[in-house]
């Protein structure tokens, strides 16, 4: 409880809560319930690559891969093998870590970025898999009649239960990044990425650390991906393609690196924007490869951190004005 | 004194704000919505489609509409994506006048939106290729689980396949060589050549596979020769399709090539060039209208809609405009039989017998919700830069 209560960040989270909880209220349209639950899962994989890019300073271009793990992980054992729902998402996350150790194993122990190359293999193989391991992932047709999840008597079947259920995940994984980034694992991984020669000689293990946190970040995309499964109740390959692990990386990037509250805005604005600019027809394409440069060339810690940092600075040109008169600067 | 006669005319005003309203109401545009790729690996064919809707809708407009309401098309881009579909899906819903769906194109994007149109209950006209789309029951535990709102309006790819063999075995090519794009489209037309041709006397010697996006196929079709094949098929969409002809032309092969029914569009010709020459393929009849026999009821039909799509558009429709146009058609015209009402246009569309369109005569049941025959496809040679109708 004394980590909980000792940042001032948790008045965040507190608003977060109570916007979670009243937003329904005012929310009527199924289509805006959709696209925030939509946001929500891409949260969820935002976070956990946040984590990832942010604090071990290594980026994954196979995060379609680990998202799609949990995805069929849950369809094919409940749809083939009849499991029960919430075990099956929890094998799934369980198997997708594992998988991801074996891959961040042997790629994060050498130095520079050969991760990428790595997931951007994954990423590829494991879409081509979805598609022909017809027998148990249903092909290119993709797998049909996914259960939705219950608890108890509760079915989550609609839009609105779909968002309690989904903003509740969006919440405990922040919550838990949050923590992470606040414990002494979390002050490890800063050290990684601020220098990892100086953090190796202080005593830090630094590909051990780097393993760690890109296996959990796999699990983070593996329970969206269940979710999701759950939610639209149908899922093909297509879903999972090397274009949605581009997604999320340039979410994390437009929201801020290695801000947890960034990586909630990453996701928000630009699941929003994609849709808003339909408005364009066919043009919307351009209209947010535009949006993308604009951010890229005017705020390139990302939009969030951006303008915090834009603030921070005219705050100091400020101070620094009113003492000139002083003649200490 | 006084109260009565402020009743009265609050009474009045409230009636007439009624009556105006639902004078209004009547007025308004029905509305249709159009959900198709226009964005994404399969914008060539949405936007084709698409552009077969809205010929079809601007023309009920300028005949004065549906009981002198207009209809109006609330397009939304797929994106080629199925979670983009959805969602799109949920955005045309909100509109609660919205009272069919028309599209979408991808099989893969039809399947995720399928199941939310079962729960909406909209009538929902799909142009997918994919059969799977209407015979994959919606509960894998209940196989009669089958939908009940979506249509569609290709034909039966397995009826595709089997026109081909059916023409092989009429013209004494008994050893085929199948070569296919591997992935779903492909793999779907594997699995139907291989029900289909031992139908027709016809066996397959040898089956070869490629990535869609390969850039040369001469490996394959070389294996493929070597087996002493009297005619190849070849089951791909896009760029591969002149690939293929052109390494068929270069290898010297002299077995006839025929390719799948997504071949007839001008596109075709775009990506094989010369080569192109002396392809087979199975098509719908819009790219041949004007070589039908008279006695054929849909020619009048389609020659005029030809005669339109290219005053409009400047160039010749290829096969796929047709199917975007009969769901079209067959929605409004249950539209103009029942009234804008989910429900009843549903009913009315699944009781569409001997409607003549442009890629067929539709005669939808209960236990068929495409409605089109083998009969209705014809074979076609690419010949000249355009299409010779084949006997």
């Amino acid at each position: 409880m004394d980590v909980f209560f000792k940042h001032k960040d948790i008045y965040g989270f507190a608003v977060l809560a109570i916007i979670i909880v009243i937003l329904p209220v005012f929310v009527e349209s199924k289509y805006y319930f959709i696209v925030l639950n939509v946001i929500g899962l891409n949260t969820i994989v935002v976070v956990g690559l946040n984590l990832l890019i942010g604090f071990a300073g290594q980026i994954s271009l196979g995060h379609a891969a680990f998202y799609g793990l949990g995805s069929y992980f849950s369809g094919i054992l409940t749809v083939n093998y009849g499991f029960p729902l919430w075990p099956a998402m929890l094998v799934g996350m369980l198997a997708t870590g594992i998988i991801a150790y074996l891959i961040g194993y042997p790629s994060l122990r050498l130095r520079g970025h050969y991760l990428v190359m790595a997931t951007l293999g994954f990423g590829i193989i494991v879409n081509i898999l979805m598609g022909e391991l017809e027998h148990f992932t249903g092909g290119h047709d993709g797998l049909i009649g996914i259960p939705q999840l219950a608890i108890g008597g509760l079915t989550f079947d609609n839009d609105l239960k779909n968002f309690y259920l989904i903003w509740g995940f969006v919440f405990l994984s922040m919550l838990a990044a949050r923590n992470l980034i606040n414990s002494r694992v979390g002050r490890a991984l800063r050290a990684v990425h601020g220098s990892e020669t100086a953090a190796n000689s202080l005593g830090i293990n630094t590909a051990d650390y780097k393993v760690k946190v890109f296996v959990l970040s796999a699990m983070f995309a593996s329970i969206s991906g269940s979710l999701y499964a759950h939610y639209i109740t149908f899922i093909s390959p297509s879903s999972y393609d090397f274009y949605y692990s581009i997604q999320v990386v340039t979410m994390v990037i437009v929201g801020g690196m290695g801000s947890l509250w960034g990586s909630l805005f990453g996701a928000g604005v630009l699941t929003f924007i994609s849709e808003a600019l339909h408005v364009a027809k066919q043009y919307h394409v351009i209209a947010y490869g535009v949006f993308l440069c604009l951010v890229l060339v005017f705020l390139p810690e990302g939009i969030l951190v951006g303008f915090y940092n834009f603030f921070l600075r005219r705050k100091a040109r400020k101070l620094i004005k009113r003492d000139e008169h002083l003649n200490i600067l | 004194m006084k109260k009565r006669s402020l009743i009265i005319v609050a009474v009045a005003l409230t009636i007439s704000f009624m009556l105006g309203s639902s004078l209004c109401y009547s007025a308004g545009p029905i509305k249709i919505a159009g959900i198709f790729a226009l964005t994404g690996r399969a914008a060539h064919i949405g936007t084709s489609q698409r552009d077969a809707v809205m010929l079809t809708i601007d023309e009920v407009n300028q005949q004065g509409g549906i009981n002198g309401r207009m209809l109006e098309m609330v397009m939304e881009d797929t994106e080629s994506n199925p979670t983009k579909a959805v969602m799109a899906l949920k955005k045309v819903l909100e509109s609660e006048d919205v009272v069919a769906i028309i599209g979408p194109t991808l099989t893969g994007t039809a399947m995720a939106m399928r199941g939310f149109i079962e729960k909406e209950k909209i009538p929902t006209f799909m142009h997918s290729g994919g059969d799977v789309i209407l015979f994959a029951p919606l509960d894998k535990k209940d196989p009669k689980s089958l939908p009940k709102w979506t249509f569609k309006s290709p034909y039966k790819a397995a009826d595709a396949m089997g026109k081909i063999c059916q023409y092989m075995s009429k013209h004494g090519i008994k050893k085929i060589g199948f070569i296919y794009s591997n992935e779903g489209f492909g793999k779907d037309g594997l699995r139907n050549v291989k029900v289909q041709a031992p139908k027709y006397g016809v066996k397959i010697v040898a089956q070869e596979a490629f990535q869609p996006k390969d850039v040369d196929m001469t490996a394959q079709l070389t294996r493929i020769n070597a087996k002493g094949v009297d005619g190849i098929i070849a089951w791909t969409v896009g760029p591969a399709m002149g690939i293929i002809a052109k390494n068929v032309k270069q290898l010297g092969i002299k077995a006839p090539l025929f390719e799948c029914h997504g071949a007839g569009d001008p596109i075709f010709w775009k990506v094989a060039g010369e080569a192109g020459e002396g392809v087979m393929m199975p098509s719908t009849k819009i790219v041949v209208g004007d070589q039908l026999p008279d006695s054929d009821v849909q020619k009048k039909k389609i020659i005029n809609y030809v005669k339109a799509y290219q005053k409009k558009f400047n160039h010749e429709p290829g096969t796929m405009v047709a199917y975007g146009a009969d769901a079209a058609f067959i929605v409004v015209n249950a539209i103009k039989k029942v009234g804008p009402d989910r429900a009843k246009i549903r009913d009315a569309i699944e009781n569409t017998k001997g409607y003549v369109g442009l890629s067929g005569i539709y005669n939808i049941s209960p236990k068929d919700h495409n409605g089109l025959s083998m009969e209705d496809i014809v074979m076609i040679k690419a010949t000249k830069g355009g299409w010779k109708l084949l006997q």
